[in-house]
């Protein structure tokens, strides 16, 4: 019984879309994988053009690619979407951006050049991790499942971008498949958004080895292991990779495409701006690097008392302290809520609903109890927590539950 | 405008757990209502008997509940710094005393239901930090303690007789399980029926088996309990009663009788609270299997049947053990399978020695 089925909010902003992205400061915070452990390949008051490093992660042979052709305005501080606060490069848009130059056959890449390609143009997963791609896709694969679920209440950037490009979202799939050699490809889209599995399977017809896959709408759907199992009936014990599958969001085909198709990075993407607290909740088309506070006064908020700011969905994201958050590949929502007024926390009572809930298969609670006991930790694998949340939601207690486990998994 | 930090979610379920003690107390008041009727209206409208003895029940109802209460908070003044959040909490205060009070005798005395109260309170639940933090079932730790205090007065059967019962049945003896004749067991009291809607002898307010399945529905329905454990426990004792009875050529009453009779319903469905039971499935399922397997051997094997609420108290010590095996189950649930295999076998090879005993 581990999902939950919310309540739907996505009529808020699924069929508004305005564009914020006329904007010269860029700001590139200096994460990857989550990890600031990153090396600065740029200085203070030099030109820079689009698509060159900034930074580069060692470990992971993977860098951070400028979106735009400019000057490197500052080295300092900002927000980023967990709510740290990290090194960030300043960029001033200057000078004439590169014109975009279309490549005609994009499937005629092969596999090295292909990696090549995502590694370049710093392609890395949309839906809200921040894993380099290319990596994805360096072992043998035979299965492609492209996420389109967003199961998270209230976010729709991902449907706006599949709907407003699934031209080229389906061009791409095509040439991956036959780039990678795999043997099918599964584009998992929402049950509750019919207009866009018509559009798709329309638009696949010709295509045989891409199936469109209606799946139902629950949380944590979105989440790789229960959405292959969903659709593969398959379950991995680490990667995906191992059965040679890969999943990738519908907005990280889209990043794919441009580095197939212009040979560039993708330097705008669509975030979801709603909430109770946006008078018109809408989707925005940012540019990467944007300070959200450069952009905001564009939306009307409803005033009131304490709000509520939160960089994601209402179950995965984090309310964040002050509003100069930076769009970066991965954000794809922005919430405005009323802070929950009645969150009284009682006294655990050892009711298993987290237990129950838990889709890792852990038991939260245990884990909770023994937080600061890293001995008994080792046998309750904190460590396979997803984050998703769903122990914190039902706890009757209101106990954030998720908090113990995620200190449990740090201290590891 | 001010910003609130927060880790999240930011979305809740509804359901609270003071909404969850308010349903549990809401679905005890029609077993209430039914002791009142069998102990006290029945009685006095015989119109023959003191006042003082047709509400006796009521009294010791009352007077468990305020000793719990009281004892509560006089725990909380004292250690107010300490345990200050759980002052929000009133009305569950009353709960280890009200649940041991329905497990007495009807003859019980007042000073040893005050006496159980502030036990099951203090000892049962304060001491280890209040609500949530307790080892052991409060009530089940204060009924323990009466058994080693006055045990006499749980195993002398006129105890558990009000008035018109006390007419009604001199001639009765005391509830003997090994030896499984009907004539013995059911025929004094009517027939099966008469457990089933609690018009026989027994604690205050244990013995409407039905209102007490009711109760059940509506208790996993609604989230509050562990149907899991109350389930594996009954099924437990059912299947080991069969074959025990089967073995002596008895037929389906007598696992009937057993589940029916000496409160063994109410403590499956009340004294396996959240607390004080394991947190993952598997481990729920074991509680309720060794807590069944010890059942049985109490009634079989000890001169005191009504004495199942040790069985309870053996069992919370084993809720960490239980639980270490459910993770392991979770982790894959083959070891799960296998963990209810051995307990099942187990079972089966006590319900043979039980009947081979007798
Ligand atoms: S859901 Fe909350 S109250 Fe229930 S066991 Fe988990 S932490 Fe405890
Ligand atoms: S946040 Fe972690 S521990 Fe909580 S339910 Fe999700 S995976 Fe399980």
């Amino acid at each position: 019984m581990n999902k939950i089925e919310f309540e739907d909010k996505d009529y808020l902003s699924k069929d508004k879309l305005i564009d914020l992205s006329d904007i010269d400061t860029i700001y590139m915070p200096l994460v990857v994988n989550f990890s600031t452990d990153v090396e600065i390949l740029v200085k203070k008051g030099k030109k820079i053009k689009k698509n060159d490093p900034i930074a580069i992660k060692k470990d992971l042979d993977f860098s951070i690619v400028s979106p735009v052709n400019g000057i490197i305005n500052d080295i300092s501080e900002c927000v980023y979407l967990d709510g740290r606060t990290v090194k960030c490069v300043v960029i001033e848009k200057k000078g004439r951006q590169p014109k975009e130059e279309m490549v005609e056959d994009i499937n005629a890449y092969t596999k090295e050049e292909y990696l090549e390609l995502l590694k370049k143009y710093g392609v890395t997963s949309m839906g809200g991790g921040n894993f380099p791609t290319y990596i994805k896709y360096e072992p043998i694969l035979k299965t492609l499942i492209v996420n389109a679920v967003e199961c998270e209440p209230y976010i729709t950037s991902d449907y706006v971008l599949a709907k407003e490009y699934f031209k080229e979202i389906i061009e791409t799939i095509n040439a991956i498949i036959s780039i990678n050699k795999l043997r099918e490809c599964f584009i998992a889209i929402n049950e509750k958004y019919s207009d866009l599995l018509s559009i798709y399977s329309n638009n696949t017809i010709n295509y045989s080895k891409i199936h469109i896959v209606s799946v139902k709408d629950f949380y944590p759907i979105g989440w790789e292991k229960t959405l292959i199992k969903e659709i593969t009936k398959e379950s991995y014990d680490k990667l995906p990779q191992e059965k040679g599958i890969v999943v990738n969001n519908i907005s990280t085909i889209y990043s794919i495409y441009k580095a197939l198709k212009y040979n560039t990075c993708i330097d705008k993407r669509f975030v979801t701006i709603s909430g109770e607290r946006v008078k018109e909740p809408t989707n925005a088309l940012l540019r990467i690097g944007t300070n959200l506070k450069d952009v905001l006064p564009n939306i009307e908020l409803i005033a009131g008392d304490t709000i509520k700011y939160v960089s994601g969905g209402p179950m995965m994201g984090r309310a964040l302290p002050k509003n100069d958050l930076i769009v970066t590949q991965n954000l794809n929502g922005i919430l405005f809520l009323d802070d929950i007024e009645d969150k009284k926390v009682y006294p655990c009572f050892r009711c298993g609903k987290c237990v129950e809930m838990c889709p890792a298969n852990i038991v939260p609670v245990l884990i909770k109890d023994k937080v600061n006991n890293p001995e008994a930790l080792k046998k309750l694998n904190p460590e396979k927590c997803i984050e998703c949340g769903m122990c914190s939601f039902i706890c009757p207690s209101n106990i954030d539950v998720r908090s113990f486990v995620k200190k449990a998994k740090r201290s590891r | 405008m001010k910003y609130a930090i927060d880790s999240g979610p930011h979305i809740r379920d509804e359901d609270s757990t003071d909404l969850i003690y308010k349903r549990l107390l809401l679905v005890l008041i029609p077993l209430l209502l039914f002791s009142v009727y069998k102990n006290v209206f029945l009685v006095f409208i015989e119109n023959k008997y003191p006042l003082l003895d047709v509400f006796y029940p009521l009294i010791v109802i009352i007077v468990a509940c305020i000793t719990s209460f009281f004892t509560e908070r006089i725990y909380l003044k004292i250690e107010s710094n300490r345990l200050g959040y759980k002052k929000n909490l009133p009305f569950y205060s009353i709960i280890p005393g009200l649940f041991l009070s329905l497990l007495l005798p009807i003859n019980v005395p007042i000073y040893v239901v005050i006496l159980g109260a502030i036990v099951a309170t203090l000892f049962g639940k304060m001491i280890y930090g209040g609500f949530g933090e307790n080892l052991f079932n409060p009530a089940a730790l204060g009924y323990v303690i009466i058994i080693l205090l006055f045990g006499s007065l749980l195993s002398n059967f006129s105890n558990y007789l009000n008035p018109l019962e006390l007419e009604k049945y001199s001639s009765v003896v005391t509830l003997d399980y090994t030896s499984i004749n009907y004539n013995n067991l059911v025929s004094p009291y009517g027939n099966l029926f008469n457990f089933l809607f609690g018009t026989v002898p027994g604690s205050i307010g244990t013995t409407n088996a039905f209102l007490i399945l009711l109760s059940f529905v509506f208790l996993s329905i609604l989230k509050v309990i562990k149907w899991k454990v109350t389930l594996s426990y009954l099924l437990t004792v059912f299947i080991m009663t069969f074959m025990i009875a089967s073995n002596h050529g008895e037929g389906i009453w007598f696992p009937i009788f057993n589940l029916l009779s000496g409160s063994l319903l109410f403590i499956a469905v009340f004294m396996t609270d959240p607390v004080t039971t394991p947190t993952t499935s598997v481990g729920q399922i074991l509680y309720g299997l060794g807590l069944g397997v010890l059942t049985v051997c109490v009634r079989f094997l000890t001169d005191n049947p009504e004495r199942i609420l040790v069985a309870v108290i053996l069992m919370n010590i084993l809720v960490l053990l239980l639980d270490r095996l459910g993770v392991k189950s979770k982790q894959d649930s083959n070891y799960g399978y296998i963990f209810v295999l051995i307990g099942v076998i187990f079972a089966v090879i006590v319900s043979y020695f039980v009947s081979r005993t007798i």
